[in-house]
């Protein structure tokens, strides 16, 4: 709910005062004209984020440590923005050039860690959330990083940096929680 | 303006799920560095290369082929050697990497120029990371050469294909002592050193915004000569500077 809230204030800034869109340098929303490999990241990194943001939803009224409840609050909150901000962008640019696409369940063997957090109860739901964050997180600034390099719309390059940047921030604050290690 | 909700309304994990996964440009990977003639025309270095721009990740084809367009007819254009192609200049020894779209489970991963399988890098049938990084030696080859990089996946019939051109003994990477390729781990990041970030005892008035804090609602904090208050309790790092983070901190 609060990410179709946001959405829409990414379209009708006024319909949300709580929710300015970020433009603290190099532009912004419409202006930022995002092609080629931008674009590709931009919807690979959305994707990512969506699965983010499943695994923070899942059952947050189960976590225990405070820490982590925190922690988990402010990035639901902070990726539902870049995901709207991402998607401003990605529908600024205009419609995909179709052609060669296939699509295709995520590859076989990946646990989902959507349906194993809805299975865990309260009682070792911390640890299991951690494992997954860290992994799904690792996986973000990694992407993140890789296109450094590479990218062209100087808001994209930001955005790239700030997700490598605050994922691998997020992994050591999520590491050094009072928390029992189990594997992703 | 169109509004296009495509986020469910009903935010449950399942659903969301599904859309992450239908989004069509997920699809798979390719070589970013040294940069692939995929990667190349989609940053608009190598114009008019047509569809292959939009989706350099999705050369794909049956394994065991040996062209850089994986014979599909669309990229074409990618087994053309005459478009000038700009070769990176490298090392006796280069270091590819591929980002992974898609985390496909992975038999192996295989270099060759021309015939010549110059690496090969065992995948354990596993899912690989978002990205991965192999160093491979080049050492008997020299000037401009043409490199197959090809990405086995182990669940499906099919691999990815991507060609990179470099040039040999052109600065880059120093020769490695590895006679053959290796896989590099990456850059992994550091989950050995838990950061100092000791909560703030109490609410901060004023005071510069700094990375390793606790804020709690209400706080106030400069950054850049600027005024916010926090709006949802966090501990502050780096990528969550005020003005990037509306959720976080509003400007007053």
């Amino acid at each position: 709910m609060v990410a179709a809230v946001l959405l829409l204030a990414g379209c009708a800034p006024a319909a949300s005062p709580a929710t300015p869109v970020p433009s603290p340098s190099n532009g912004s929303g419409a202006s930022t004209v995002v092609g080629g490999l931008d674009r590709v990241f931009l919807h690979a990194m959305t994707a990512h984020q969506e699965r983010t943001l499943a695994i923070v939803r899942v059952a947050p009224q189960r976590i225990r440590q405070p820490g982590l409840r925190t922690l988990v609050a402010a990035v639901e909150a902070t990726e539902t923005d870049e995901v709207a901000q991402a998607r401003e962008w990605l529908r600024a640019a205009g419609p995909d050039p179709g052609g060669h696409r296939h699509e295709h369940p995520d590859p076989s063997g990946a646990p989902d860690p959507v349906s194993r957090l809805r299975d865990t109860p309260a009682a070792g739901y911390d640890a299991v959330l951690v494992a997954v964050l860290v992994a799904q997180q690792r996986q973000a600034a990694e992407l993140a990083r890789a296109h450094l390099a590479l990218a062209a719309s100087p808001a994209v390059r930001d955005l790239a940096r700030r997700i490598d940047e605050s994922r691998t921030a997020q992994i050591r604050l999520l590491t050094a929680l009072p928390v029992a290690r189990v594997t992703p | 303006m169109r509004r296009t909700l495509t986020v469910p309304l009903v935010a449950t994990g399942a659903v969301v799920t599904s859309l992450g996964l239908a989004a069509p440009a997920q699809a798979h990977g390719y070589v970013s560095a040294p940069p692939s003639r995929q990667a190349l025309c989609a940053q608009g270095k190598v114009p008019d290369c047509g569809q292959i721009r939009y989706e350099p990740q999705s050369v794909e084809g049956r394994k065991g082929l040996r062209s850089c367009s994986a014979g599909i007819t669309q990229f074409a254009v990618l087994d053309d050697d005459d478009r000038g192609w700009p070769a990176t200049p490298v090392g006796s020894t280069v270091t590819f990497t591929w980002v992974n779209t898609a985390r496909h489970a992975t038999s192996n991963w295989e270099y060759f120029i021309g015939g010549t399988r110059v690496g090969v890098v065992d995948g354990g049938g596993r899912q690989p990371e978002a990205t991965v990084s192999h160093t491979v030696n080049l050492g008997g080859f020299s000037g401009r050469q043409k490199i197959l990089a090809v990405w086995n996946i182990s669940d499906t019939a099919n691999a990815f294909y991507a060609c990179v051109d470099v040039q040999l003994g052109g600065g880059g990477p120093t020769p490695s002592p590895s006679p053959t390729p290796t896989r590099t781990p990456g850059p992994t990041p550091t989950r050995t050193t838990p950061p100092p970030t000791t909560p703030a005892p109490s609410p901060t008035v004023g005071g510069t915004w700094a990375a390793g804090r606790s804020y709690q609602v209400g706080d106030l904090v400069t950054y850049q000569a600027v005024s916010y208050r926090c709006r949802q309790a966090h501990t502050a790092i780096p990528g969550w500077e005020p003005p990037y983070v509306p959720a976080l901190w509003t400007q007053v």
